[in-house]
């Protein structure tokens, strides 16, 4: 098929911040081209195969030909600096047409009003970048209910101190089906006083269009969905925008240079095609949206005479104050054998969702200042359920490597009468001068390009505050009555939320793009991944990034009128 | 081509996977040893010597009983080779697991004089227990993950035949399960496939 000489907007990335702009410019008329560094997979494409997508990590590209360089603080100061080929972690998060969005837990939640004024609400934390967001809440509300019904969000909205204003009554899908223990945590939060609510999921528990409602297969984290019932990218939007014939899409392009005329205009992408041969795709307006940090090595590494340090850096912040999400986890036991009959086989059930976030302590009282401070939110959930992954870490018994017929009898013991519950805590990442991404000077990609070298420095107030969490989760388990209850808290960045590095203000000094997400410094580019973000808030970004996509598709339009 | 030797691989394991369970003891067995190296595929990555100490230490690691499936059972060496065949893996991973199989055939005849698997069968448990407290820990917890892949792995790709792994556990594995269409080798080659320009959903879809 021939292909215009120049289309209206050229997409890069195909996650949840390019879904909605492809979607609704498409829907809006424009011609839309969206370039995908990974393949297409299909909905039949995916299948529940731990040894696939645990274990070989196929949806991401092989850490052979690209990986990132990661430097880790140690407890001494110095840093250790090792690429993810050496460490064999991963830091990439899916790359396939919609992106990451395959792939996510899909546990969604708003920001509160207050995430957007950190800075002014709490005031300044000595060695943290924080910064108020140029738009409030209220700008981002009419895009949180879009995401709702549009992309599709299930969940129950209750009262709560923190509860975020919303502009409908309810959620347009009514919540997922619950394992008992949803009830227990529902009654350890009324004993306790606490606020524990429903957590909303981007998974509809009911047939939208064509796509189904959730099937319970217990595989959500890491997997791509059946049923089409996750609320992906790539079914939630970008099967429509196909539909409106505007749209292209070409995957296994990987776009390596942003080209500009000398007059603060985008021109044209190049990328590397399927069979790694140089492309180049013309548009009138530019929107990247490839994960933060590859946002930002994209940036960094379209240099030209008249960008030197990379494409909208003249001032030197591309790459800077990247975030991910502070916290960590907390574990706990039931055994089958302990509990009542009907109990044990209730809590036994597959597939049934948890879907509890603890709201009580978004803002928390410092033990040391007696000042009000933010806090944060806590996700309970199962061990996910994947049986290698579980069978791992059965074979160290403390430091000894188990094996033989005491191994075999703990694993039957395990998988057969133990059923082990989580927290997740997610507390503000405080953006600082040692968390960023830059151009590795030495390691390279398979096609020669410099990788992304990603400083992963964290605030030790985030640890003080996910470990003031953490006891509050552990208290909710020891009154539900669970066993070996543990926790831990780092500052291990995951890699799967991230944000920042190309964040949005008012003073083109101090950050990347404006306040609808175009770049200061260049008329015809939009990032509209979780780049944005000054910060970051206690939550997963998920359905925020979705939100600001929506919005700024809307900024696009008025652009280009 | 590569990507060829792995399938050869996968259909080897096939066949192993229609051998009646060799074992239902809990120590190594010679015979089963003899069986399986007769059965090694053309162009094993390992060599005679590693094969029989590989299956020596897997059923160790991993042993074989009345209602316990082991490595024998669950098909463990012939996957193990379709590990060591598969491209996308870290070629310095599969030297890590086929090096400790030499290192632990050095101790051993340090040791005693003999290769590990032609030591009695108390010996070689006292050997590979001693190799494993003195340097091999992390090489066997590797081993040990990989006969785990093929505790839960979808017998599709040659191990846990009749799903014996997951009968053993009580597991529920999530659904669907891969397919011939869209197991893994299929994947690899989608991440690696022609140059498309995708402009209708149908075109996608009746792919």
């Amino acid at each position: 098929m021939n292909q215009p000489e120049l289309y209206d907007v050229c997409v890069i990335g195909s996650g949840s911040g390019a879904g909605p702009v492809i979607y609704e410019l498409s829907k809006a008329g424009y011609k839309v081209v969206v370039l995908e560094k990974g393949p297409w997979y299909r909905t039949e494409d995916f299948a529940k195969d731990e040894l696939a997508v645990s274990r070989r990590d196929i949806y991401s590209p092989n850490l052979r030909d690209e990986r990132h360089v990661i430097e880790k603080p140690l407890e001494n100061g110095k840093w250790k600096i090792r690429s993810t080929f050496d460490s064999g972690i991963s830091f990439w998060n899916g790359n396939c047409v919609g992106g990451s969005s395959n792939f996510m837990s899909a546990y969604f939640e708003r920001l509160k009003p207050s995430d957007f004024k950190l800075l002014s609400t709490y005031g300044e934390i000595e060695g943290a970048n924080i910064a108020d967001w140029p738009i409030s809440y209220d700008d981002l509300e009419p895009y949180y209910t879009k995401v709702e019904s549009i992309v599709g969000i299930s969940g129950k909205a209750v009262p709560h101190k923190f509860a975020e204003p919303r502009s409908t009554p309810d959620f347009p899908f009514p919540p997922l089906n619950e394992n008992i223990f949803a009830q227990w945590i529902d009654t350890a939060a009324e004993n306790l006083k606490w606020d524990i609510i429903p957590l909303p999921r981007g998974i509809i528990s009911r047939q939208k269009n064509e796509r189904n409602s959730c099937y319970y297969s217990n595989y959500c984290g890491s997997y791509g969905c059946s049923s089409n019932a996750k609320s992906s990218s790539r079914v939630a939007l970008i099967h429509d925008a196909l539909r409106t014939g505007n749209c292209t899409v070409i995957p296994n392009a990987k776009v390596y240079h942003l080209e500009t005329n000398g007059n603060k205009k985008v021109t044209r992408a190049w990328y590397y095609d399927a069979q790694d041969k140089k492309q180049s795709i013309r548009a009138k307006l530019f929107v990247v949206a490839a994960q933060a940090v590859e946002t930002s090595r994209l940036l960094l590494m379209s240099k030209n005479k008249e960008f030197p340090n990379g494409l909208a850096n003249n001032s030197g912040q591309v790459g800077k104050n990247l975030l991910f999400s502070g916290g960590g986890l907390g574990n706990g036991y039931f055994y089958y054998d302990e509990l009542p009959k009907e109990d044990a086989e209730k809590l036994s059930a597959p597939g049934l969702f948890v879907n509890r976030s603890l709201t009580e302590f978004y803002e928390l009282e410092d033990p040391d200042t007696g000042k009000r401070i933010k806090g944060g939110t806590a996700h309970f959930l199962f061990e996910h359920a994947v049986g290698i992954g579980k069978a791992i870490r059965q074979k160290w018994k403390g430091d000894r490597l188990l094996y033989g017929t005491p191994l075999q009898n703990r694993l039957k013991q395990y998988f057969t009468n133990t059923r082990k519950v989580r927290f997740e805590i997610f507390v503000d990442w405080l953006p600082n001068d040692n968390c960023h991404v830059t151009l590795d000077p030495k390691v390279k990609d398979k096609w020669g390009d410099p990788v992304a070298r990603v400083k992963t420095g964290y605030h030790p107030h985030d640890i003080k505050v996910g470990k003031l969490l953490a006891e509050k989760c552990e208290k909710v388990f020891k009154t539900i009555g669970a066993k070996h209850i543990s926790s831990n808290i780092s500052g291990n960045p995951p890699a799967n939320l991230q944000a920042g590095g190309c964040r949005f203000g008012n003073n083109p000094k101090t950050s990347v793009l404006d306040k609808n997400c175009k770049a200061h410094e260049v008329e015809n580019l939009y990032v509209t991944d979780g780049s944005f973000m000054p910060t970051g808030g206690s939550i997963t970004y998920t359905w925020t990034i979705y939100a600001n996509s929506f919005r700024v598709a809307d900024k696009i339009k008025e652009h280009l009128g | 081509m590569k990507r060829r030797r792995f399938i050869q691989h996968i259909a080897a394991a096939a066949v192993y996977s229609q051998l009646p369970l060799l074992a239902k003891c809990s120590v190594p067995n010679k015979n089963n040893v003899a069986t399986y190296i007769e059965n090694l595929p053309e162009h094993s990555p390992l060599s005679t010597l590693q094969a029989k100490n590989c299956v020596i230490v897997q059923q160790i690691l991993f042993p074989d009983n009345e209602d316990t499936p082991g490595s024998i059972a669950l098909n463990s060496f012939p996957f193990f080779i379709s590990v060591l065949n598969d491209t996308w893996r870290d070629e310095n991973e599969n030297d890590y697991l086929i090096k400790g199989l030499d290192k632990l055939n050095d101790f051993a005849k340090d040791q005693y004089g003999l290769d590990f698997f032609q030591q009695k069968i108390d010996n070689q448990q006292e050997i590979l227990a001693n190799y494993i407290e003195d340097k091999g820990e992390n090489w066997a917890s590797a081993m040990l993950s990989i006969i785990f892949e093929s505790l839960f792995a979808n017998p599709i790709y040659g191990c846990n035949p009749d799903e014996i792994g997951w009968k053993w556990l009580n597991y529920t594995p999530g659904q669907p399960q891969p397919s011939e269409q869209n197991k893994y080798p299929e994947l690899i080659k989608k991440r690696k496939s022609e140059n498309k320009i995708i402009t209708s959903l149908e075109q996608i879809l009746q792919e």
